[in-house]
C-alpha cells in the first residue's frame, strides 16, 4: 500500500457510484430487471476499500472525491 | 430494450453526449416530464463502463435541469410505449418526487471504526465474547445515531442502511440544498473532531440517486 491516497479515493467513489446506480435511483414499475453478474464482487471489493480507508486522513479534506463534472453545487 | 437514465424537470436541450454503448440519447416528454432514455441493443451488458456512461448522462442533466430523478441501471423496457404508459401511470409521484429533489444534491457518508487492536486480556469465555461483542455493537449502534442525528437536522431528507458490520458504524446519505452543502460540511468536521477515533469518509455532492425513489424514508 505505498500509493498515495489519490487512488484509493478514487477507487472507493468509483465504488460508491456503482452501489447508487445499480440500487438506488428510481424504478418505473413495469419493467426488466436484467441480472447484474459481477455485482457481489463489487460489493466484496467495496468492503474492502473501506476497511483499508481507516488508512486515508481526511478523504473529505479533497475534492478528488468528486469523479465526475461538477453537479448542481457548482452552480 | 429502453433504458431510462433518468427523469427530468425543465430541461430544454439533451446533453451532447452518446450513452451507454455508443447509443444515442433520446428523450420523451410526457406530462411535463422529460423521460431521458437510449434504445439498447437486447444483449448490452450491465459493466463498469455502463455505470459510468450512465453516470456522466445523469451528471450531464443534473447541469441542465431543475430537476433529476437519476434512473437506477437494470431495468429495462420492451419498446417506448411500456417507457410512456409506466412513466403516466406514476406521473404523480414523480412529480412529487421531483419537488423533493429540487435544486438539491445528495452527500454520501459512512463512518468506519479503525480495525481493532487487539484489547490484551482474551475474552475467558464463549458467553464473556457474545456479551462483548452485543454490548459493542450496542454502543455503536448508539454513536450512530448520535452522529446522524445533528446531521439530519441540516438536511431536507436523509436515509441511512444499517451498518455492514466491519467496523461500519454509519452508513447515510443526506440530501441537501447546493448551498447548504458548506453548512453541512462544517457539522461534519465538527463530528470529526470530537469523533477522533472514527473514521469518516464522506462522498459527494452526488446526483440525488438515494432520494429518487418514491418515498422511501
Amino acid at each position: 500500500m505505498n500509493q498515495p491516497d489519490r487512488p484509493l479515493q478514487h477507487e472507493v467513489t468509483l465504488l460508491e457510484l456503482v452501489d447508487r446506480v445499480l440500487n438506488k435511483g428510481v424504478v418505473l414499475s413495469g419493467d426488466i430487471t436484467l441480472s447484474v453478474a459481477g455485482v457481489d464482487l463489487v460489493y466484496v471489493g467495496l468492503r474492502l476499500l473501506l476497511a483499508s480507508a481507516g488508512t486515508v486522513e481526511r478523504l473529505q479534506d479533497s475534492d478528488e472525491t468528486r469523479l465526475l463534472a461538477p453537479a448542481a453545487s457548482s452552480r | 430494450m429502453i433504458h431510462v437514465y433518468a427523469i427530468a424537470e425543465g430541461l430544454a436541450e439533451l446533453p451532447h453526449l452518446t450513452g451507454i454503448d455508443g447509443a444515442d440519447l433520446d428523450r420523451l416528454e410526457l406530462e411535463g416530464l422529460d423521460v431521458v432514455f437510449s434504445d439498447l441493443d437486447e444483449d448490452t451488458g450491465v459493466d463498469e463502463e455502463a455505470v459510468l456512461q450512465h453516470a456522466v448522462v445523469v451528471e450531464a442533466l443534473m447541469e441542465r435541469c431543475d430537476a433529476v430523478l437519476p434512473g437506477r441501471l437494470g431495468p429495462r423496457f420492451a419498446g417506448v410505449h411500456a417507457v410512456a404508459a409506466a412513466v403516466e401511470a406514476q406521473a404523480g409521484q414523480l412529480r412529487d418526487a421531483l419537488d423533493r429533489v429540487e435544486g438539491c444534491v445528495e452527500l454520501g457518508l459512512r463512518v468506519l471504526e479503525p480495525p481493532q487492536a487487539s484489547s490484551g486480556h482474551a475474552p475467558r469465555s464463549g458467553t464473556d465474547y457474545l456479551q462483548a461483542r452485543l454490548a459493542q455493537r450496542r454502543e455503536t449502534a448508539r454513536r450512530a445515531l448520535e452522529l446522524h442525528e445533528p446531521l439530519s437536522r441540516l438536511a431536507r431528507a436523509s436515509t441511512t442502511r444499517e451498518g455492514q458490520g466491519r467496523g461500519e458504524v454509519l452508513d447515510a446519505a443526506y440530501l441537501l440544498a447546493a448551498q447548504e452543502v458548506d453548512r453541512f460540511r462544517e457539522e461534519l468536521g465538527r463530528l470529526e473532531e470530537s469523533e477522533r477515533d472514527l473514521n469518516f469518509v464522506v462522498t459527494g455532492p452526488w446526483p440525488p440517486y438515494s432520494f429518487a425513489a418514491a418515498e422511501e424514508t
